[in-house]
């Protein structure tokens, strides 16, 4: 049986897979669509499935009368976005040392918002496993 | 820091679940205290040992450096 604790992991996994899956499909057996139209369509999606999963997970703690954003939650956020920041930054730094490699802008920007989503994600599953550092670590 | 909060637990015949739900976090909150990946704040801390009756310092343990 599937620990409780694992379930998230398996969501995320699943949505990935789906996500991806149809960013292939889309490129592949879609003529029409291009590899930017399909980043759009995937990135759209993404954009929509993030706020219905964390308006369910919230609606569920309302019911426990559980602050929307526990404070465990909350440090998690917080230190994935620096992260994310961070590192979203170098990745920006190397589409604009890259840009001439891009066919066209919009195609660089759409890289580029995906590879800070990318990181932002990244950076989270990092710390939900690794853990929070405490304030007196690096 | 250690915690004792899993023999607390077993001690007292509480679930993560019934404890996370008596101090008003997420289940996955205490998983990460009883593995000593996440340090509470004061508070969360403190509602935690008044869960178990004991002060503070009896729940979380400094480790020596």
């Amino acid at each position: 049986m599937i620990a409780k604790s694992n379930n998230v992991y398996v969501k995320l996994a699943l949505v990935a897979f789906v996500l991806v899956g149809l960013a292939l499909y889309l490129f592949k057996f879609e003529p029409m669509l291009t590899w930017k139209m399909s980043t759009i369509i995937v990135l759209s999606l993404l954009m929509l499935v993030v706020p219905i999963y964390r308006g369910i997970r919230d609606a569920r703690d309302k019911q426990k009368n559980i602050p929307l954003e526990d404070e465990m939650s909350r440090l998690l956020e917080i230190y994935a976005g620096a992260y994310a920041f961070r590192y979203s930054m170098m990745a920006w730094f190397l589409i604009f040392i890259f840009r001439g490699k891009f066919p066209d802008q919009e195609e660089m920007l759409g890289v580029g918002i995906m590879a800070s989503a990318a990181i932002f994600g990244l950076s989270w599953v990092y710390f939900r496993f690794k853990g929070i550092p405490n304030a007196d670590q690096d | 820091m250690q915690t004792r909060i899993k023999e607390l637990r077993a001690r007292d015949g509480l679930t993560q679940q019934q404890l996370a739900d008596r101090v008003m976090v997420r289940r996955e909150t205490i998983v990460f205290l009883e593995k000593g990946k996440y340090n509470p704040s004061l508070k969360l801390a403190y509602e935690i040992a008044q869960v178990f009756s004991l002060p503070v310092e009896e729940v979380f343990l400094m480790r020596a450096e």
